[in-house]
């Protein structure tokens, strides 16, 4: 029982941190990144550009969201900006972009997976009869972290008013004097390097290939689109779509499993167009 | 009042009238080019060429002319080539095999899109523009993990392979392969010229009009999409018939994306130019994979961003306007030149209110927009609501013409009740709805217009263009008062405003309803329009007995032409009665008109 | 001395329609001009037309002497121009304190608490609600919250647009004081659109009379018989 409640909470913690840089394009810019994957499976390969130059492995989760920051401000400035008030032509160019990152990658880097050594390794340590590995502390402790983190930042910094300003009415902020072209830029920028984040993060778990991030945009999308425009609400989502797929998996079959993350989100939709954050606001 | 002839587009060379040269011209291509000595390799690639070109240009007609972004082409293809290949490994390898086969691709198909569609176009909630992309998405990909996880039955990752087909010759192949390319083209190019095709670009243009001209979108999307998925799957089928090897990797995202690439290269909205990328690109990747394989993926991708990023009309539209082509395949012929004026017809006759709203409120979260209004309308009324910005008019307008969007109360229409019903069936009921932005069908022209709204809703005419056109007499005086004749045949974009504004009350009209609700009528149009359209509303009510709900800031029009005024403010009603007593009333002043004003009651 | 504001012939609209047919105003440094007229003779389009929100297809629009026709809203406003909009004029799901600092973005946090305890001054409802949502405001709060925040930055030039549309007389006092004042103290320019003609002829100076996308009369609120000149052309 414990080993499921772990295993939901490190799927957990993995959906969310994947998915916050998604949530937060989609949020203040309305638009859909869907080269989020590409950006992703970025990170990952900086965690193994860093394994194979010998640093520190740490130094893969300063660098890679770094990288993801620099390439996702070029992307907005070049692709996104042009295409205002055209999101599905945002999706489409935003996936083109995505195939160009792949095959880029893959020329690079060839198509092979690679592995990466874990940042933190050592012995499990245990928790209430649990086998605990430090890795997987250390991926909950992240997400976390990063859910707390995020949250403040919005509540209490000037620069999160102003994202949240933009958020809500994008036309009353510029009309208060709002850059509102930079605040974009910026957030773009910033939902890549939490993608690049989340890519070194997670490649301990499993192999980096060019195509790593297919599957998890997906999900990331599926997750923030049950969720709304809410940090506490993508909390809400990951850990019910996460228990979903954990408890099916392993009690039925992987692939109702997936579904799962799938179909929940689409049927939650079409009743509750606006997603678990309606359930949050007060009356 | 201006009258604009906008010049019609004649510069360019367009294949308008030239289609059944085209036709004949690949026909005859396509009969000789075996002749001519194609190889078995080249006749068994372009077999697959064309199939991928029938895809392509079905996606089309979803995409580029129905606007609906589907990612779900290649799940629909994958349906047919596993049923095709479970058929013909696990029970029967013969003709009856692959007919039971692809029909029962076919029936999941269409299934599935009914299922996506019931989904995606019949919420009542405003879902994100995105939802149908991302479900379709989501199909693709489950579809891909469902097949690598039902080993026995499909093969697993390694698919199906190898199996027995039908033994036909390659010329054979090649020559069905041809005809169905040609067959679906020509049936699709000839759907698109018809009133269904009409009906089509009308949805792409301005859904929201469609609905409330009584047309049910939901139900013809719906009904496209299935239709135009099975096919795809039929096409599946036919692939895995001649290929024999039915693998996921030509079912994921891959084909997905590619399906949509072509869309784009080709021109959104062209038919025959999909068709072309997608046999153009199909019969060179061999090739250029091998030369550049490395590189081939990316370059797509490349080509993907910036089709999208800078030739929003596809590379070969773009190509042939440079050499002063035009890209359109199918006959644009021009409607009725003419119409004629029909009889009176009449709605729910009878008497009684023709409107009636009891205690209806609106409530957005904790913010009361109506609260308790009621209201009764009568045949030969010219109602006006007036008050102050944000008093609730546009709210009231709102939950009249549709059943979802109260909050409590109730609204009847001749005596029935619209309950929860959609735009739709709340004009079907008799009530005519004029938008304060001039909303009609860019695109289109004036006739065009006019004739959709003629449809009253019914489904028209799949193959056939129709070339008369019945208005009644309602429609016909606007039309006439207006002088929409001068621009019969000029698409509605390229009109001036008050034209657009005729325009829309026309269609409005044409639908012969019991009351017309006109939201600020007068915005933006010229004094001598203004006093047009008041006479005609004017006219209108007193001799087809219609009522008309008119919201206005202009007093001036309002005085001259209302016979009962009703005051909102705040979401209340304020006062009721002739325009006289509700100027006098000091309620009223003091809520709307401000005391500094004085009134001068001519 | 430059013109706060001068817009020559300005024509502009939107979703195709044109609302502004060639409007010529020209507004002094420290004047209050009122901008009258009814529903739907283009005023708030004017101010949007100013604040770079609508493109004007022909004109100019001259900001202390500098052509702002074509810039950004974010280049105009920070030229030191606020505006109080008439509706969706406040971030509803976040404070009355964030929606002021929003407002006033290119002040430093001391200059802000000066600025805040400055209008808190005038509108005291402003301490006492700094914390709540501002959509949970009563009507006549609003009002007082949306001139705070104009008045806040010390802007050049303030827009007003129907500020005191149902709003109780008090409420009306307390905002034309607090105008008055910040004129006073620091001879900001203000162009007030209005409906309500007492509450403008208290204070501005001059006044245009708007009709149908033109200035169709203008003059001082000093000369005799202006009220009435006004009142004739709102009447129903």
């Amino acid at each position: 029982m414990l080993e499921h409640l772990l295993n939901v909470v490190t799927t957990a913690s993995v959906f969310f941190t994947v998915s916050t840089g998604l949530l937060i394009v989609l949020s203040v810019m309305g638009v859909v990144n869907l080269a989020h994957g590409a950006f992703l499976t970025i990170g990952g390969y900086t965690a193994v550009v860093v394994s194979q130059s010998g640093w520190s492995p740490w130094s893969s989760l300063l660098l890679a969201p770094t990288a993801g920051f620099v390439f996702g401000l070029a992307t907005e400035l070049i692709v996104v900006r042009s295409l205002y008030g055209r999101p599905l032509d945002t999706i489409l160019a935003t996936w083109g972009l995505a195939m160009i990152v792949t095959q880029v990658l893959s020329d690079r880097f060839g198509r092979s997976a690679h592995f990466v050594d874990e940042v933190v390794s050592g012995d499990p340590f245990v928790v209430a009869g649990v086998f605990v590995s430090p890795y997987r502390a250390l991926v909950i402790a992240i997400a976390v972290l990063l859910g707390v983190g995020l949250t403040l930042v919005l509540r209490w910094t000037n620069v999160g008013i102003i994202a949240r300003a933009v958020t809500l009415n994008p036309g009353l902020a510029r009309v208060l004097g709002i850059n509102t072209g930079r605040v974009n830029s910026i957030t773009f920028a910033v939902g890549c390097a939490l993608a690049a984040f989340a890519g070194a993060v997670i490649v301990p778990m499993s192999s980096v290939d060019p195509n790593m991030g297919t599957p998890w945009v997906i999900t990331a999308f599926m997750v923030v689109l049950a969720a709304g425009v809410s940090l506490p609400a993508l909390g809400i989502s990951a850990i019910g779509l996460a228990a979903a797929q954990v408890l099916v998996t392993y009690y039925v079959a992987p692939v109702i499993g997936s579904l799962l993350v799938i179909a929940i989100p689409v049927l939650l939709l079409r009743f509750v167009p606006n997603g678990i954050e309606t359930f949050l606001k007060p009356r | 009042m201006s009258n604009l002839n906008a010049p019609l587009q004649v510069s360019k060379i367009s294949w308008q009238g030239r289609l059944p040269l085209f036709l004949y011209s690949v026909v005859a291509c396509t009969i000789l080019a075996p002749s001519l000595g194609l190889g078995n390799y080249l006749s068994g690639l372009l077999v697959q060429a064309f199939i991928f070109g029938i895809v392509a240009l079905v996606t089309d007609v979803i995409w580029g002319y129905l606007g609906i972004l589907t990612f779900a082409s290649s799940a629909m293809f994958g349906i047919g080539a596993y049923a095709l290949g479970i058929m013909f490994v696990h029970v029967s390898p013969t003709l009856g095999g692959a007919i039971l086969a692809v029909l029962a691709a076919i029936l999941v198909a269409g299934l599935v899109s009914t299922a996506i569609g019931w989904l995606a176009f019949y919420s009542r909630a405003k879902l994100s523009e995105f939802y149908l992309a991302v479900v379709t998405l989501g199909a693709s990909i489950l579809f891909g993990q469902a097949v690598l996880w039902t080993g026995t039955l499909t093969g697993g990752s390694n698919g199906l392979s190898g199996f027995a087909t039908l033994s036909l010759s390659n010329q054979a192949w090649y020559a069905v392969a041809a005809a169905a390319l040609l067959i679906s083209g020509s049936i699709a190019l000839k759907i698109l010229s018809s009133d269904f095709g009409l009906l089509m670009r009308a949805i792409r243009d301005n859904e929201m009009r469609c609905r409330y001209l009584s047309i049910k979108t939901p139900g013809v999307k719906t009904a496209v999409f299935s239709v135009c998925n099975s096919l795809i799957a039929a096409m599946g089928a036919f692939y895995a018939l001649f290929t024999t090897v039915v693998a996921p990797s030509l079912v994921g995202l891959t084909l997905a994306t590619n399906v949509l690439i072509w869309v784009i290269l080709g021109g959104r909205a062209t038919i025959v130019g999909p068709a072309l990328a997608a046999i153009l690109v199909t019969a060179a990747t061999p090739q250029l994979s091998t030369t550049m394989p490395l590189y081939w993926q990316g370059l797509l991708g490349l080509v993907f961003v910036l089709g999208v990023l800078f030739l929003p009309r596809g590379v070969l539209p773009t190509i042939l306007s440079a050499v002063g082509m035009g890209m359109r395949f199918w006959s644009r012929q021009p409607a009725a030149a003419r119409f004629d004026i029909g009889s009176h017809l009449r709605h729910a006759e009878g008497t009684g209110p023709v409107l009636q709203i009891e205690a209806v409120s609106k409530n957005f979260g904790s913010f009361k927009a109506l609260t308790n209004v009621s209201l009764s309308v009568q045949r030969g009324e010219l109602l006006s609501i007036v008050g102050p910005n944000g008093a609730g008019k546009t709210s009231l307008v709102r939950c009249i013409s549709d059943g979802n969007e109260r909050s409590s109360g109730l609204i009847r229409v001749g005596g029935t009740s619209i309950g929860q019903n959609p735009p739709d069936c709340v004009a079907a009921l008799g009530v005519g709805r004029k938008f304060q932005t001039a909303s009609v069908f860019e695109t289109l022209t004036v006739a065009e217009c006019m004739q959709i709204a003629t449809w009253k809703g019914k489904i028209p005419n799949l193959f056939r263009r129709s070339h008369n056109l019945t208005l009644a007499p309602a429609a016909a005086e606007v039309v006439n008062a207006l002088d929409l004749n001068s621009v019969w045949n000029v698409a509605a974009r390229d009109i001036s405003h008050g034209q657009r504004q005729a325009l829309e009350l026309a269609m409005v009209l044409a639908q012969e309803p019991s009351v017309v609700i006109l939201d600020e009528p007068t915005a933006g149009l010229t004094v001598q329009e203004r006093t047009m359209v008041g006479e005609v509303l004017s006219r209108l009510v007193a001799t087809e007995q219609l009522a008309v709900i008119l919201i206005e800031h202009d007093f001036e029009f309002v005085k001259r032409i209302s016979t009962r005024v009703v005051v909102l403010v705040a979401g209340k009603l304020l006062a009721d009665g002739t325009i006289k007593e509700v100027a006098s009333s000091k309620l009223v002043r003091e809520a709307y008109l401000g005391r500094s004003y004085k009134e001068r009651i001519a | 001395m430059t013109a706060a504001l001068r817009c020559e012939n300005v024509r502009s609209g939107y979703d195709r329609i044109e609302v502004l047919s060639g409007v010529t105003i020209e507004i002094k440094a420290a004047d209050i001009y009122a901008l009258v007229g009814k529903n739907g003779a283009g005023k708030t389009t004017l101010l949007q037309t100013i604040l770079g929100v609508l493109r004007p297809t022909v004109g100019s629009i001259k900001l202390f002497g500098n052509e702002i026709v074509g810039r950004g809203t974010y280049e105009i406003v920070s030229g030191g121009v606020t505006c109080a909009p008439q509706e969706k004029a406040f971030f509803n799901e976040l404070s009355v304190g964030e929606n002021l600092r929003l407002g006033s973005l290119s002040l430093g946090e001391a200059d802000f608490a000066r600025g805040r305890d400055r209008v808190a001054e005038m509108f005291p409802v402003i301490a006492e609600r700094w914390r709540q949502k501002a959509g949970t405001l009563s009507g006549g709060e609003q009002a007082m919250v949306k001139v705070a925040r104009a008045l806040l930055a010390k802007p050049k030039l303030v827009l007003l647009d129907e500020v005191t549309e149902g709003l109780q007389p008090l409420v009306v006092e307390r905002v034309q004081t607090a105008l008055k004042r910040d004129h006073a103290e620091r001879g900001t320019t203000f162009l007030i659109v209005e409906q309500n003609v007492d509450f403008v002829a208290g204070f501005a100076h001059r006044y245009g009379v708007m009709e149908r996308g033109e200035i169709r009369e203008e003059g001082h609120f000093s000369d005799s018989g202006s009220i009435s000149k006004i009142n004739e052309y709102l009447t129903i």
